[in-house]
Formats: structure tokens, C-alpha cells, sequence
């Protein structure tokens, strides 16, 4: 199968200030890769790194390789709508140019010039799908977080990306709805054969939904069944119990991985 | 310390938001709002903070109403930190943020500067105070607001979903200033989705469902 990510001990430094790297991940057409880390860990700049959203001129490449949907990562690339990104905050990254949802959501296939037809079906489904039907009309600076960050995943995959970066974009949502928005997201991953990266400083509900999950600290990314207990408490949010159980371990998260079992819960089965 | 009588609010006037709303919070209470998104949460805290005016009803701070008092007065009373951060961050360094709100009070310079600096070394900022609050983490540029508060030392706190943002270190800096705060003996009326927040902070819940809040605790 086709690799989404090929990135091989890759290291750049970005604005001269920030060290990414080294980083290896290898990520499979289909799959979803978490990477978790604490505040200042690197991951929204790992993030703009993986969409080709850093400006060629802050990034200064150091070391290893690195590839995304096929293209070096280091090269600029026409094909960048392919890869779509939803930040942690999300009035900042609605266009400010469409003053309903309808025309937000509508905005980026448009920019694709596709045929009025096809971006009409596309609008649709993503409203039904992510149960923004009610909301065609609003103003999107005037919708609540949890609405807006519904929206804004609209307006990402109605684009058919081939590969979804996540950054803290569900922060806003309730439980319930957060786990509703991620099982829509793993069904339109299926359809569309897209691969998926959460970046996440919460356990949950990524840890749910990702096969792959590293841990990023300082920059550097490495394997988190790699992790001692007490690197993951340090850098990850978890669960109450779930803390005080890993703080009376001394091995690492590949040889607990049972413990983390009564926790997880299994994304569903996609039924749309 | 706020009591809010009869209130409705609606978004146009075809959306009913929040109806009949009845609420008496006490001085040094702890409260925090649940419910689903888009039920009216920030829009209940916003109408608290007299930012939003009521449909009809009324909502007083320490016996008056609110929207009868001037700015400078609801500021020096009340502590907002917005759901969006990046909405309430406008100066070009952290210092200057920080300053902004007690300027505004009018407060003696050297109290100005002696409150500055109590709040960078209580928020864990004081290696960043020249930097700009954008380029920093979402952690440390959250941080940067509730210094803004823990300058001010309002007794009323108005919290919409503070704890989403922060990595361990981080919830470890943000409980001790809560907790302080709480001492000091501050009301505080937070939104959150957070189970385990909600439960190690707050004594009271307020659900809203369908327009209504609901005291469920």
C-alpha cells in the first residue's frame, strides 16, 4: 500500500529558532497516525511543516528525507489542497470573505473551479454529515466553538483531501460530540482513502482512533510504546486513574499497553 | 455577588437562546456550566460580564445593575477569559498586556509594575514578558490572559473552557492560580467540558438544555 508519510530521521530548523526533528514516520494511505506532546512541543509547527503551510524560507533543511502523498516535503508543491488543516482555534481560519457557512464551506472548491454541480453535492453532504444543516445561513464568526470547529472540518474534507491534519482541532467539542465528529472523519477517511494525523496533548480520544501513535517532545519525535510511564504523565493529559495507575510502573508503555485497554474505547463501525 | 432575574436573550427575533434564566451566585461560590455546544454557554457568561444586553430581565452585581455601570467599573469587578484567547490579546508583548487593564484603573506606577510583576512569576511567564503573546504556545499565550487576571484580581472570574488548552506543566501552573484566587476568596463561574475539572473546582453545576439552565448540583 501507497505511504501517505515517508519521512526517514528527517531534521529541519525553522525560523532559525526551532529545531523539528529527528523525526521518522511512516504512515500507510488509509491510516491515522497521533502525535502527541506537550504545550511547545513542536506539533502546530509540525503541523504547517506537514501541509506545506511554513514559507520556504523558514525552513532550513538539515538532515534525512522526507515525503508526503508521494512529493518531497521540502519542495513546493501545486498539489497542497490534496493535504487540508484544521488548527486548535477556528474563528481564525474561516476566510473572512463568506459571510454564510453554506459559502464557507463552499469556498475552497470553488478555488478549485470545479463545476457548480459537483461543489453543490459536496456542501450538501458535508452539512448532513457533520449536522450543520441548520447552521447554511449563519455568519460563521457568529457560531459557538463547537459549531465553528464542526464547519471548519466541513470545509476541510468537502476539498477530498488525501491526507487530514488535526491539530487540537476538536478542543472545542463535547465528549459526546467529539467522538460523533471523529466516527463522520473515519468514514469519509474510508471513502476517500485518506490518511489521518492528530496532534494531540490529550490522550483521548486520539489514542481511540490511531493505530500509529509517537510521542513529540522539543521537536524530536519517538515511538510512544518507547515511552516510560512517567514521560507520558509528564507530557500527555490523562486520565485521573489512568495517571495513577502508570505512576506505580517502571516499564514501558509497549509492555503495559493492557493497561491502557479498559480505557480505550473503539471507534464504530462506519454506517453512513 | 451576581444575580441574574427573569432573563431571556435571543440571537434576532426569531432565536430564543436563553429563557426565564434565575440565578443568585454567592460571593466566593464556585460554578460551573454544562451543556452541549451551541446551547447558549459563552453567550449565559457574556451576558454575565454585561457584555451582551439582555431581551428582557436583569442581571445585578453586588446589587446593581449591571448595565447601569460604566466600563472601567465592570472591569475593575469582573475578570473575562474568552473560549478564543487570540480575541482578547492585542498588545506586542506580554508585559504590555499584562499592564493594559491596570493602566486603565488608574492604579498608583509603582503598584501598576509591583502587580505586573507578582503576575508573571505566578503565571510562569516572566522568560517570555518581552515577547509577543502570539508567538507563544497555546499553553503559555492562554497563560498570558489569566495573568492579565491575576493582575487585575477581580472578584468575579468568568472562565469560558480554561483548561482545554493546557499540557500537565501547564494545568499544574493554572490550578495553583485558581486555587489562590479561590482563597482570596473570588467567585468564579467557569464553562467546561472537562469532568475531571469540573469536579476537583466546583461545588455548583448549571445545565442549559433548550434555552433553559438548569441548577442540577
Amino acid at each position: 500500500m501507497a505511504l501517505s508519510l515517508d519521512i526517514d530521521r528527517l531534521v529541519v530548523d525553522v525560523y532559525g529558532v526551532f529545531q523539528l526533528g529527528p523525526m521518522t514516520l511512516k504512515l500507510e494511505e488509509g491510516q491515522w497516525l497521533a502525535v502527541f506532546g506537550g504545550n511547545g512541543s513542536g506539533k502546530s509547527l509540525l503541523a504547517k511543516f506537514l501541509v506545506g503551510a511554513l514559507e520556504d524560507s523558514a525552513v532550513r533543511h538539515v538532515h534525512g528525507r522526507g515525503e508526503v502523498l508521494g512529493s518531497n516535503i521540502l519542495l513546493e508543491n501545486e498539489m497542497k489542497y490534496t493535504r487540508q488543516w484544521v488548527q486548535q482555534s477556528p474563528y481564525l481560519q474561516f476566510s473572512g470573505c463568506c459571510f454564510t457557512v453554506e459559502d464557507e464551506i463552499a469556498f475552497g472548491p470553488q478555488n478549485l473551479a470545479l463545476p457548480a454541480a459537483e461543489i453543490m453535492i459536496r456542501v450538501e453532504t458535508a452539512l448532513t454529515r457533520f449536522k450543520c444543516q441548520h447552521l447554511r445561513l449563519r455568519n460563521p464568526q457568529t457560531l459557538s466553538g463547537g459549531e465553528a470547529q464542526r464547519v471548519l472540518l466541513a470545509c476541510a474534507l468537502v476539498m477530498h483531501p488525501k491526507l487530514l491534519v488535526l491539530d487540537q482541532a476538536l478542543g472545542r467539542l463535547s465528549p459526546e460530540a467529539t467522538y460523533q465528529v471523529l466516527d463522520v472523519i473515519q468514514c469519509y477517511v474510508q471513502e476517500l482513502h485518506c490518511s489521518v494525523v492528530m496532534l494531540e496533548h490529550r490522550l483521548f480520544p486520539a489514542a481511540d482512533y490511531c493505530q500509529q501513535r509517537v510521542l513529540l517532545n522539543e521537536g524530536s519525535a519517538s515511538p510512544f510504546g518507547e515511552q516510560l510511564p512517567a514521560s507520558l504523565v509528564q507530557h500527555v493529559v490523562l486520565p485521573e486513574q489512568l495517571k495513577t495507575v502508570l505512576l506505580q510502573e517502571t516499564q514501558n508503555i509497549n509492555e503495559i499497553a493492557h493497561l491502557l485497554s479498559p480505557f480505550m474505547r473503539g471507534g464504530q463501525a462506519c454506517s453512513l | 455577588m451576581l444575580t441574574i432575574e427573569k432573563m431571556g436573550f435571543g440571537w434576532g427575533a426569531e432565536n430564543d437562546c436563553l429563557q426565564d434564566v434565575n440565578l443568585h451566585i454567592k460571593q466566593g461560590e464556585q460554578w460551573v456550566i454544562t451543556g452541549e455546544n451551541g446551547v447558549g454557554k459563552s453567550t449565559l457568561l457574556r451576558l454575565a460580564a454585561g457584555l451582551l444586553k439582555p431581551s428582557s430581565g436583569t442581571v445585578y452585581l453586588n446589587g446593581l445593575d449591571l448595565a447601569q455601570l460604566k466600563s472601567v467599573e465592570k472591569a475593575a469587578q469582573i475578570g473575562f477569559l474568552f473560549q478564543e484567547v487570540e480575541r482578547q490579546l492585542f498588545h506586542s508583548s506580554v508585559l504590555d498586556e499584562i499592564r493594559f487593564g491596570l493602566q486603565l484603573q488608574r492604579l498608583p506606577s509603582s503598584l501598576i509594575e509591583e502587580r505586573t510583576q507578582y503576575a508573571l512569576e505566578a503565571c510562569h511567564l516572566t522568560a517570555v514578558a518581552k515577547k509577543h503573546p502570539l508567538d507563544l504556545h497555546s499553553g503559555q499565550r492562554r497563560m498570558v490572559a489569566v495573568a492579565c487576571l491575576c493582575a487585575m484580581q477581580p472578584p468575579l472570574l468568568l472562565l469560558d473552557e480554561p483548561s482545554r488548552d493546557f499540557d500537565p506543566y501547564w494545568m499544574g501552573v493554572f490550578d495553583t492560580w485558581l486555587e489562590n484566587s479561590r482563597q482570596q476568596g473570588a467567585t468564579v463561574i467557569a464553562i467546561s467540558h472537562d469532568p475531571e475539572f469540573s469536579q476537583r473546582y466546583f461545588q455548583r453545576a448549571i445545565l442549559i438544555n433548550e434555552g433553559t439552565a438548569r441548577i442540577v448540583t
